[in-house]
């Protein structure tokens, strides 16, 4: 996306340039996380190190997987546009840790932790949307209509 | 139950089936439903779902599109008291806005009420959007309680 906005100015008009930023910043994040995991800063130990790292490595067994790095940090870049949508200014350290974390904030949602009503809450929305200018108004159109309520 | 498991559960168990109450068919007249109107007590009450010979849904009424009705429908159909249905843009005027299939799940009901104000969802099933039972705010959210304290 970078690439094409870099090599394309004429469709920087259509996109907003926040969330271009927002982009860069999150994919920095997801290469950072990578780095980090590269140089062992991270995982404690090597087994520990393998077992994160090991999505990233090819197939055939012959090391790092550059397209999968690329497609790792594009999905963290592409997350940290979606949150940075709803925000008018530019969060940099929200995008930034949003690449770092999105694979948590995912399965966080696909392990369904999601937050639960309480019991009040429940019965908070078991009340009537219906306001006294409704029941008159109601009322109104019934009389409109000629006959009163029973 | 917890509430988790209430809510993943699917709303078969919510749904008011007495579908004869609510529908009126293109071969009705438009009194019929300036009758429902004067005869139903609270407006969270009121529902109204056009229907085709199959049931199909093609227009659904309630007390919040009641002013609009009565304002268009409801001025023709005081000019001309054999008005039909049929012969008015009923269907057009008032679409189903809250519909959902009989496959969903309880919790999804609970955000629509949560989000928006209807009081009344309509349920429909396979075979293109036939009517099957309508979902009320209060009388879900008491069998919600009632399922979390048996």
């Amino acid at each position: 996306m970078a690439y094409l906005l870099l090599s394309y100015p004429q469709l920087r008009s259509y996109v907003d340039p926040i969330l271009i930023k927002a982009f860069i910043v999150g994919a920095l994040g997801s290469v950072a996380y990578i780095t980090a995991l590269y140089f062992k800063f991270i995982g404690g130990t090597d087994e520990n190190r393998n077992i994160i790292s090991g999505p990233f490595l090819r197939k055939d067994g012959g090391g790092i997987s550059f397209a999968k790095i690329i497609w790792y940090c594009f999905i963290g870049g592409c997350i940290s546009v979606i949150f940075q949508i709803d925000v008018p200014n530019f969060v940099a350290i929200q995008d930034f840790i949003l690449g770092i974390t999105w694979p948590a904030i995912v399965s966080q949602f696909l392990s369904g932790r999601m937050v639960y009503p309480n019991p009040e809450e429940i019965s908070r929305v078991g009340r009537t949307s219906v306001t006294s200018e409704d029941n008159a108004e109601w009322e109104r159109a019934k009389q409109m209509l000629g006959k009163k309520s029973s | 139950m917890k509430i988790q498991e209430i809510l993943a559960q699917s709303i078969d168990s919510y749904i008011e089936n007495n579908i004869l109450e609510d529908i009126v068919r293109d071969d009705d007249l438009v009194e019929k439903i300036l009758e429902k109107i004067r005869t139903t007590n609270s407006p969270a009450d009121f529902l109204v779902v056009n229907v085709d010979g199959k049931n199909v849904v093609r227009g659904v009424l309630t007390y919040r599109e009641i002013g609009q009705f009565l304002a268009t429908i409801g001025e023709e159909a005081k000019k001309n008291s054999a008005l039909k249905i049929s012969e008015t843009e009923f269907s057009k005027a008032f679409p189903a806005k809250y519909s959902v299939h009989r496959s969903t799940l309880a919790i999804t009901v609970l955000n629509m009420f949560r989000q928006s104000p209807t009081d009344i969802i309509i349920v429909t099933n396979d075979g293109g959007n036939v009517y099957v039972g309508k979902i009320k705010r209060g009388n879900f959210i008491s069998k919600i309680n009632a399922k979390l304290q048996g």
